[in-house]
């Protein structure tokens, strides 16, 4: 009787672990939810603000320049849904539009990379700041909440007047070219559409009768606009200045940094370094519908322009005499010449086009508008300057033929309402001066005679008298020597010379501040004699005409 | 998101070729293999064959720096997940291969199918079950190769309804669909329940059989 129910109770046993054991099996094989899950993301550890527009362009080299690049997955067993990630760089760019992926399956990935659209104004930083990047992510997971992880990590935004030269990690830089890899930036730094450099283009081509001469590609007009464009720049003072980059750490990136100041920058202070000069070419020579190419070697940058089956390599330093060590003005089929050889000789090159760097999305910046007016008025004064200099060598030349049609007479002449005259005892040198500037006693052991200055405006000028030396070189390194142990330092930028004559741009760097300074310095018997004419770096620009029309007065023998 | 293209052949020649001089005759064929995994991740093959002089500089700039050819890699294709490289070549034979893992070749599209991006000039060949095969031409400058890359395309296996799309003028995509996995695990649960109940019952009536008194057979009586 009871073996029928021990009988069932035995069945129910049975049942009930077949059914537990049915529920481990359910437990066991019912997918996890989705996981998202990522590696730490990939930012980029500094960017150049000249070159916004290029990171804001994934077309742009495959989309190499992404400012952030995570890798994300679904670990899980469920899919992943609508997954968005938004970006934000505050005080720069606000939370961008989600990017969408409505469903991640179980096992896949997707890669998101971010091309930051960066407002014009970061073209206005001229010092390098500190962004941070922040990359939202949201998604939901099947039977779960909404979830939302936030990363963050902090970015360097280099001036617009910075250039990073490279972005490899030091451990990866092999070779020379691997320490340039980011050198194309320069061509974003090629504004030709800039009203300032469209502005110095316009006062080249004026001087070849206003003919677009560029616009062709006939070689011998592209040559010929390439001599007026040196030519223009050498007369109206452009000189090269020398300036290294800086070698810079950012994370495990080690990199020179360069101040390159562009074209509108050089052209409004009138100096530029090799890459700057470059540059500048590069934006003339295109706005004028040329070829031109910007060519790096170890320590040195110059300009190509293409014109059908020729190229004009320029060296555009040698509007400087000194930068390419030679005394005396250097003509252009020279500097044409300079270019040729020093291509010949470097193993190491690398040509930027341009043209086809545009086209690939290295974009000018926008930049601050200007009132082309003055530059208009800048250009003129400068244009007269140069006739002003040029007039100030060839009158002091001429004293040789006047001598004996009155030369004596015109040393005689009474002074301008307003103004002095300087004469020296021995009659060496003579010049005018305001007559409000105050002759205070001229400091000792410097090889000065006479000083003269504005109390105002700080403008001076100094008699130079070097007995022994024999040549204004000479003289110049006397000078610099008795400067020099005066703890002061002088530094000569350009130097032109014509017969006797040698007219100096230099300037003065001593604790007490710096200073700029024209000089016009002629040998005589027994010594070099000589003006110099300077004032305060700060205020040389505005100064600058001031100065030579004084220098434009000074008289020798 | 981003849109990946899977054309590679620029990646390891672009470089050789401009440095040869009078290469702009030569045509150099690569081929790549790229077996996509079901979750879109993938592994390509990628073999090509040079000319003397193309060998000569292409091993002076990366055959003898597989490392510096990663670091570029990864730098030019920066829209991939590249995980590993692995580089094979046959100097006798000129030829070389480079085996590379990459994550996320395909997106997962708004209606769950799966897309490859190919290149714009690649041009379709022919396609057998789950194989496609691409044909690419193209010429850097007028003073370069001309390079040929034949892509074959491996979809995983289960892939259903493949077919090339093209979206207005945007370039080919291959897109396929790969059904989602059957997880019937819920009989598990319910057969699970339904023992236990069973077994419930059983127990039940098995007690009630237990509890009942004992039932005492007729006697006769005497």
């Amino acid at each position: 009787m009871n073996r029928r129910g021990f009988a069932f109770l035995l069945v129910a046993v049975v049942l009930v672990f077949c059914g537990i054991g049915l529920l481990a099996a359910w437990v066991l094989t019912t997918p996890k939810p989705g996981a998202l899950s990522w590696d730490p993301p990939t930012i980029r550890k500094s960017i150049m603000s000249a070159g916004y527009k290029v990171y804001a362009n994934q077309q742009v080299a495959d989309g190499r320049y992404f400012l952030s690049k995570v890798v994300l997955k679904n670990t899980g067993d469920r899919p992943i849904r609508d997954l968005t990630i938004s970006y934000q760089i505050p005080d720069y760019i606000p939370w961008t539009t989600p990017e969408v992926s409505s469903e991640l399956p179980p096992g896949t990935s997707i890669v998101a990379t971010y091309y930051p659209k960066f407002p014009e104004r970061i073209a206005r930083l001229s010092n390098q700041a500190t962004a941070t990047l922040e990359i939202k992510l949201q998604w939901k997971e099947d039977g779960a909440a909404a979830r939302e992880q936030v990363l963050r990590d902090d970015f360097t935004i280099f001036g617009i007047n910075e250039i990073q030269y490279s972005d490899l990690p030091a451990d990866d830089i092999l070779t020379w070219y691997d320490q340039w890899n980011l050198a194309q930036f320069l061509v974003c730094m090629v504004t030709p559409n800039d009203p300032v450099v469209k502005e110095y283009a316009a006062a080249i081509t004026k001087r070849m009768g206003g003919t677009l001469a560029g616009a062709t590609q006939d070689p011998e007009q592209v040559a010929e606009l390439m001599k007026a464009t040196y030519n223009y720049m050498r007369e109206t003072g452009m000189r090269y200045a020398s300036a290294e980059g800086v070698p810079a750490t950012i994370g495990d990136i080690r990199t020179t940094i360069q101040t390159v100041r562009l074209p509108r920058d050089v052209i409004l202070s009138n100096n530029g370094l090799c890459v700057e000069l470059a540059i500048l070419w590069a934006s003339i020579m295109d706005h004028l519908g040329c070829q031109a190419y910007i060519v790096m070697r170890p320590g040195h940058a110059f300009t190509i322009v293409q014109a059908g089956d020729k190229t004009f390599p320029i060296e555009c330093t040698a509007i400087t005499p000194k930068a390419v060590g030679e005394k005396t003005d250097v003509p252009f089929e020279k500097a044409v010449q300079m270019a040729w050889e020093d291509l010949a000789k470097q193993k190491y090159k690398i040509y930027y086009s341009v043209q086809q760097y545009r086209s690939e999305g290295y974009s000018s910046p926008e930049l601050p508008d200007i009132d082309v007016d003055k530059i208009e008025a800048m250009f003129a004064a400068r244009e007269r300057e140069g006739q002003a200099v040029g007039n100030s060598v060839a009158q002091n030349r001429v004293p040789e033929q006047q001598e004996n049609e009155g030369g004596q007479q015109e040393q005689n002449q009474p002074p301008q309402p307003g103004m002095a005259i300087y004469r020296d005892k021995d009659g060496l040198i003579s010049f005018s001066y305001p007559q409000s500037w105050q002759v205070i006693q001229p400091p000792t052991g410097l090889n000065i005679t006479f000083r003269v200055y504005d109390p105002g405006t700080l403008m001076g000028i100094d008699v130079l008298e070097v007995p022994n030396a024999s040549t204004a070189r000479e003289a110049l390194r006397v000078v610099e020597r008795a400067f020099a142990h005066n703890g002061a330092r002088i530094g000569v930028d350009d130097a032109k010379s014509e017969g006797n004559l040698t007219v100096v741009l230099g300037h003065t760097n001593s604790a007490h501040g710096s200073n700029q300074w024209f000089a016009i310095l002629h040998p005589v018997t027994g010594g070099v004699v000589g003006v110099a004419a300077g004032s305060p770096t700060a205020t040389f620009q505005a100064n600058r005409q001031t100065l030579l029309r004084l220098l434009d007065t000074v008289r020798f023998p | 998101m981003i849109k990946r293209k899977l054309v590679f052949v620029t990646l390891f020649l672009t470089f050789a070729v401009l440095q040869g001089a009078g290469l702009a005759a030569d045509t150099i064929n690569t081929d790549v293999v790229a077996n996509v995994d079901p979750f879109g991740d993938g592994a390509i093959a990628l073999t090509f064959r040079l000319s003397a002089a193309q060998w000569e500089n292409w091993r002076e700039l990366y055959g003898d720096h597989p490392d510096l050819l990663w670091r570029d890699l990864k730098q030019r294709f920066a829209k991939y997940a590249l995980d590993k490289f692995d580089l094979k070549r046959d100097d006798i034979d000129r030829t070389a291969t480079a085996n590379i893992a990459a994550r996320a070749l395909t997106t997962v599209r708004a209606d769950g199918s799966r897309a490859i991006e190919m290149a714009k000039d690649a041009r379709f060949v022919s396609s057998s079950g789950s194989e496609w095969i691409f044909e690419s031409v193209a010429q850097a400058s007028p003073y370069s190769p001309i390079e040929t890359e034949t892509t074959r395309i491996m979809l995983p296996a289960g892939a259903v309804n493949a077919h090339v799309e093209t979206i207005g003028s945007e370039p080919v995509q291959l897109v396929y669909q790969l059904p989602e996995g059957n997880s019937n695990n819920a009989l598990f649960l319910y057969a699970g329940l339904l023992a236990i109940a069973a077994g419930v019952a059983f127990g039940i009536v098995g007690l009630i059989f237990l509890m009942r008194p004992a039932q005492v057979p007729p006697t006769v009586p005497r």
